[in-house]
């Protein structure tokens, strides 16, 4: 755990400096705190507390069965198949989607680049579609007779239009492809918040060793960014393996075709806010797939390289 | 509180009785009432109604030069018909461009034909029987439509809903509600008439979708509440809602006071009242609902059978529904 | 060396070109359809020019309610206090997980992490449960209070200072500069790329959140400008799409114009020394 900042301090007033730093510290982080304690430790503990009962939310009765939530839990079939779904997601789209913001970001943090803030306007702008109007767009856009159908089979790809929108081989790939062009944008800004930072001298003095612009990337950019990479990848793998509302508008929350389109958090939604008294199963869900995330963000944490603690 | 949602209500004996008398409980529409009644005692009083007709494009059938007074009043009848109307649509409009008629991958459109000839898609138990001889043979209504090659789903055409594909000239003929018919008439200006819906097995079957006022089982106040309900859904008060709104009354008096009855479309739609069935089967209807909806389509398209289909959506329904257990 | 470097220049600019389309489109699109009737916009139309072009979804919407205008501004006050809280509170914590050596670090850092995966649907009952207990619900503070901190943007700030030059807290240490003045006055607007990055995005969820808005509030002069806008969007049976176009265009106006306000803060760097 020793930080660069510790080796640094004189060694007499030690113990004087970690004291008043960690005063301080803590003082930097209580109103934070507060906050997280009321509504996030307190709900949490709830949440814990519902998923070890039967619940009926609207009685507000409680019905204490210990582990058969999660018991159930680990022999529903169905939620093995969300799980599958919601990692293949995640698996395909934080890779695209940190890759893509990150070489878009490098290429409009060059120096060569004009009319940077109008490029960064436009890429921004996705964010900010409602999602009502994208899905209009998208279910144009991949119906049986949609423009992209009609591209395919003009230049020859296939000859009988696919039903991209209720066949499950492809449905859970429009929502990737929609949510990887609806997150991009964010991420992108994030990168190039910390790139205005990168000094220019350290390209400079890779130019005059000959490096070419994909050296730079490799050597420079990527390595400068990996505090912010960790980030967009942790960020990223949360909320693919949260996607809700995507699957939701798309299957009418059936989370159909033949469950090609079920994610861990629709079925979780359809737990908790279904007509069922299901709430408690609802948080068991919720509790394992907490862990999933964590695991997964640990290993990616570990794969991108620490995390610029230690 | 929405009729679908009803019986859940009641299980959980959240609901007052409510007294029939106050109420005027014989002046609505008695599948309405029927659909908030439970062992003969009222617990909801309908404050709209909604049910289904088939719409014609009009227009549509008179470029291609069929009569719509030819259009077979059974399904049995469309089968044998939509192929030579298809094509009919496929000379005038070119191929690909009209499709002749939309059906839906919905429980809530599709119960009415379920349950036909004792067809029982949810047990008395609650849970999912879909896949049961009866029901089974019915759905198979669809899989013959869909083979006619002139019928799909508004989802197929590339549009959200039926009225959307009917509005925008992608289909000639739609099962739809009269929800649709301000904004075919003002927004898509379609020249359109409705038609009472097809038989199957000798009747006309439908859905009813209402909403109704119920009162809190805990409330301080009942006599309050009471008059409240009855107030709204008075002749007089139900009126003024209905022809502000736009919407269809539980009432057949009030019906007949703003003069629905003699706009032939409406009135088609009023009359579909009396054949239709409510929107409404146990507690566990929405959980079922869902699972038919995930595992349809692949019956339509030919991937599975429907039994083999059913047989799935039955499966993960009762998985989700004993986890409630 | 010139001509290859030319090359990359060229392709450098149909890559960005290309994506800007891509991003741009489904975006004009949006705008083109709140003026349009609804048939041209459910008829699958990929033209950007109305052929009918009317304002009629605009005077729908502006004379729905007579509350539109208390709407905006109940937006405009959860979206601003809440804003400007996020901005202090989690860049001080983001900027004590970075810079800061104390006990405990770690763990608080896991933690902030382990209850960002919690799924958030999960959440939202136990804090209704919680705001009424607090007498909060059907209050605007209620919009603001939980969301007062975001763990997504704190974990944000925390990456942007491991990467924050050293130096500069240092030189001011010598000259004599607290701990706090430090971080008022050197560390945070020095941030200022990451802090308004940090703001437009949480400014945006305050402003678009619907969730919070439609369990926490019951009183219609209470609405947020978002719910508002949905209880009467989908009023009818069938989705109004012109109507929900033109609402979703009116809704992100004040986003995009703040957006165009920080667009000069995104790219002001930390280092003043000539090298920008």
């Amino acid at each position: 755990m020793a930080s660069n900042l510790e080796y640094r301090k004189p060694q007499k007033t030690g113990q004087k400096r970690r004291n008043r730093e960690t005063r301080q510290a803590y003082l930097f982080l209580t109103p934070a705190l507060i906050i997280i304690i009321i509504f996030f430790v307190a709900a949490i503990a709830f949440a814990l507390f519902m998923s070890f009962n039967k619940v009926n939310m609207f009685s507000q009765q409680f019905r204490f069965t210990g582990f058969k939530n999660y018991l159930n839990a680990f022999s529903d079939k169905v939620a093995l198949k969300a799980l599958s779904n919601t990692a293949l997601f995640s698996f395909v789209v934080v890779p695209l989607q940190t890759l893509i913001a990150l070489v878009i970001a490098y290429g409009l943090s060059s120096h060569a680049v004009k009319f940077k803030k109008t490029f960064r306007l436009i890429y921004f702008l996705p964010t900010l579609t409602s999602s009502a109007a994208l899905t209009l767009i998208f279910m144009f856009i991949f119906n049986v007779a949609g423009p992209l159908n009609n591209f395919f089979m003009s230049i020859g790809f296939y000859n009988k239009p696919i039903n991209f929108l209720q066949n499950p081989a492809y449905s859970l790939k429009v929502i990737m492809v929609m949510n990887i062009w609806s997150t991009v944008p964010t991420y992108m800004t994030i990168y190039l918040a910390s790139l205005v930072d990168l000094p220019e001298s350290f390209y400079e003095a890779a130019e005059m060793d000959g490096a070419t612009s994909w050296d730079k990337l490799r050597y420079i950019t990527v390595p400068y960014l990996r505090p912010i990479t960790t980030y967009v990848l942790l960020t990223g793998i949360i909320g693919t393996f949260q996607m809700f509302d995507q699957a939701f508008i798309f299957s009418n929350g059936s989370g159909g075709p033949n469950n090609s389109t079920l994610t861990l958090a629709l079925m979780i939604y359809n737990y908790a806010f279904g007509s069922l008294n299901t709430m408690g199963y609802a948080c068991a869900l919720a509790i394992l797939l907490t862990i999933i995330i964590f695991a997964v963000s640990r290993l990616a944490e570990k794969i991108n390289g620490g995390n610029g603690l230690q | 509180m929405d009729s679908s949602l009803y019986p859940w209500f009641i299980s959980q004996g959240v609901l007052a009785q409510l007294p029939k008398k106050q109420m005027q409980s014989t002046k609505f529409y008695k599948n309405l009432i029927a659909a908030f009644t439970s062992k003969g005692k009222l617990y909801g009083v309908p404050k709209d109604n909604s049910t289904l007709g088939l719409l014609i494009n009009k227009d549509m059938f008179k470029k291609v030069g069929v009569d719509p007074k030819t259009i077979p009043t059974s399904y049995a009848g469309l089968i044998k018909w939509l192929p030579g109307f298809q094509a009919k649509l496929n000379k005038a409009y070119g191929k690909g461009k009209v499709t002749a008629m939309t059906y839906d991958q919905d429980m809530a459109r599709n119960l009415a034909i379920m349950i036909a000839k004792g067809g029982k898609p949810v047990k008395n138990n609650g849970k999912a029987n879909l896949a049961s001889a009866q029901v089974v043979k019915n759905l198979g209504l669809y899989k013959k439509l869909v083979n006619t090659g002139a019928v799909a789903t508004a989802k197929d055409l590339g549009s959200g809903d039926n009225g959307t594909a009917f509005g925008t000239g992608k289909v000639a003929m739609t099962e739809e509600g009269n929800w649709t018919y301000q904004v075919q008439k003002k927004q898509y200006k379609t020249n359109f008439e409705v038609l009472p819906m097809p038989t199957y097995q000798g009747k006309q079957r439908g859905m009813i979708f209402t909403v109704g006022w119920g009162e809190n089982a805990e409330s301080k106040n009942k006599k309050l509440d009471n008059a409240w309900i009855a107030y709204v859904t008075s002749k007089k008060e139900m009126s003024v809602w209905a022809k502000t709104v736009g919407v269809m009354p539980s009432r057949p008096d009030v019906a007949k006071a703003i003069k629905l009855t003699k706009d032939s479309n409406l009135d088609t739609w009023l009359k579909a009242t009396n054949y239709s069935t409510v929107w409404q089967e146990g507690n566990t209807l929405t959980t079922i609902n869902t699972s038919y909806q995930n595992f349809i389509s692949d019956a339509m398209n030919v991937k599975m059978t429907i039994k083999q289909a059913m047989i799935k959506a039955d499966k993960q329904a009762n998985a989700a529904i004993s986890n409630s257990k | 060396m010139r001509e290859k470097s030319k090359i990359l220049k060229v392709i450098l600019y149909i890559v960005l070109i290309l994506y800007a389309i891509i991003t741009f489109y489904p975006f004009l699109w949006a705008l083109a359809a709140s003026f349009k009737p609804l048939k041209e916009i459910v008829s699958g139309n990929p033209n950007i020019i109305p052929k009918h072009a009317t304002l009629a979804s605009y005077e729908y919407i502006f004379g729905a309610s007579s509350l539109f205008t208390r709407w905006f501004v109940n937006s405009v006050i959860v979206s601003t206090i809440g804003t400007v809280i996020n901005i202090f509170l989690n860049t001080m914590a983001g900027y004590a997980l970075a810079r800061l050596d104390f006990p405990g670090r770690q763990r608080i850092y896991y933690a902030f992490l382990a209850f960002m995966m919690v799924p958030a649907q999960i959440l939202l009952i136990p804090n209704f449960l919680i705001l009424s207990k607090m007498g909060l619900l059907d209050t605007l503070t209620s919009l603001i209070l939980p969301a007062a901190i975001n763990i997504g943007n704190i974990f944000m700030m925390r990456q942007f200072f491991l990467s924050f030059p050293k130096d500069i807290e240092e030189a001011a240490e010598v000259d004599g500069l607290g701990r706090f003045a430090t971080f008022f006055r050197i560390v945070m607007p020095l941030a200022r790329p990451s802090i308004a990055t940090q703001a437009v995005f949480t400014f945006m969820g305050f402003w678009n959140n619907f969730m919070a808005p439609m369990l926490y509030i019951s009183t219609p002069s209470k609405y947020t400008l978002t719910l508002g806008l949905q209880t009467f969007v989908s009023q009818q049976s069938g989705i109004r799409w012109d109507h929900s176009m033109a609402a979703s265009i009116i809704s992100i106006l004040p986003i995009i114009v703040l957006y165009i306000i920080f667009n000069g803060y995104f790219l002001q760097g930390i280092r003043m020394d000539g090298e920008k």
